[in-house]
């Protein structure tokens, strides 16, 4: 069950319009390795793990993906309130627009929309695991790029906060699976204790 | 200085102390027997529900399962998050 907090994770304030820069930032939107991706696969994982610490980091890590899917869509609408007629076709919106006004809806940089294909859940531990390390991978890599891209400090400042929560996931999600390896294999299922070191 | 009353002020404390208690409550979800993390994680969770008691007192609801009475449904004032004036 989800609470609903009327914050942001992180504060987005953009001064300046840029519908360029919101085109290439809705791939973490709605892209293959974006916000929603990650929600979704870390929250679809949870239900065939085998105890607290699995199920309860996917679930904590998966609704932090939501609060990030959140800051990504206000920096969209920021980046696109009130832009003119003039501003949408010289800024390469025009066709996204045409479809959407300032709507936000999940696609990628690339208009591939948004495809639980990229995300797998295998309801096997180690594979979900690994699935999920090189997720964050990904969402960091996504990240590098769009920092190159965008030159904007209002912008800057909230993508290399989401980038660093990349780098401290893929961190729980090795311990993650290393907390499997040492006390859950060989277990049977119902395993909830730990035997191994701390 | 800046004013320990104002939105601006609350809602900035709100997000700092909340992600200090959400950053402790993913570390604790993979080291459980931490106390020094457990001793951070509820330090940082009662900042944050004081913190946003506060704000929602004075400003409107921003969280509805906190212990706090509504004067009226405050929930759908602007800003929304997102909005003109969401973030301090």
């Amino acid at each position: 069950m989800w609470n609903y907090q009327k914050k942001l994770q992180y504060p987005v304030n953009i001064k300046k319009p840029d519908a360029k820069a919101a085109k290439i930032i809705m791939s973490q939107y709605g892209g293959p390795d974006g916000e929603i991706s990650a929600s979704l696969r870390y929250l679809s994982q949870r239900f065939s793990m085998p105890d607290g610490v699995l199920i309860g980091t996917l679930t904590d890590i998966g609704t932090e993906e939501l609060a990030h899917m959140e800051i990504v869509g206000s920096i969209i609408h920021q980046l696109t309130r009130n832009l003119t007629e003039a501003q949408i076709e010289a800024q390469g919106f025009d066709a996204y627009y045409t479809d959407h006004a300032l709507g936000i809806w999940p696609q990628s940089a690339g208009d591939i929309p948004n495809n639980a294909l990229a995300y797998a859940s295998k309801g096997n531990v180690v594979a979900d695991l690994n699935e999920d390390l090189a997720a964050e991978q990904k969402a960091r890599a996504t990240y590098d790029n769009l920092l190159r891209l965008v030159d904007d400090p209002d912008v800057i400042a909230p993508l290399r906060f989401l980038r660093e929560r990349e780098v401290v996931h893929y961190q729980r999600f090795g311990e993650a699976l290393n907390h499997y390896h040492e006390n859950c294999r060989n277990q049977p299922r119902l395993f909830t204790g730990f035997g191994g070191k701390s | 200085m800046k004013d320990k009353n104002s939105r601006e002020y609350l809602l900035q404390k709100w997000q700092e102390y909340s992600f200090a208690a959400y950053d402790a409550r993913l570390y604790l979800d993979t080291h459980p027997d931490s106390r020094a993390a457990l001793n951070y994680f509820n330090k940082f969770n009662k900042l944050q529900n004081k913190v946003a008691a506060e704000l929602q007192e004075r400003y409107g609801a921003v969280n509805t399962d906190l212990d706090t009475e509504l004067q009226s449904w405050s929930w759908l004032n602007m800003p929304w998050p997102w909005t003109e004036g969401g973030n301090a």
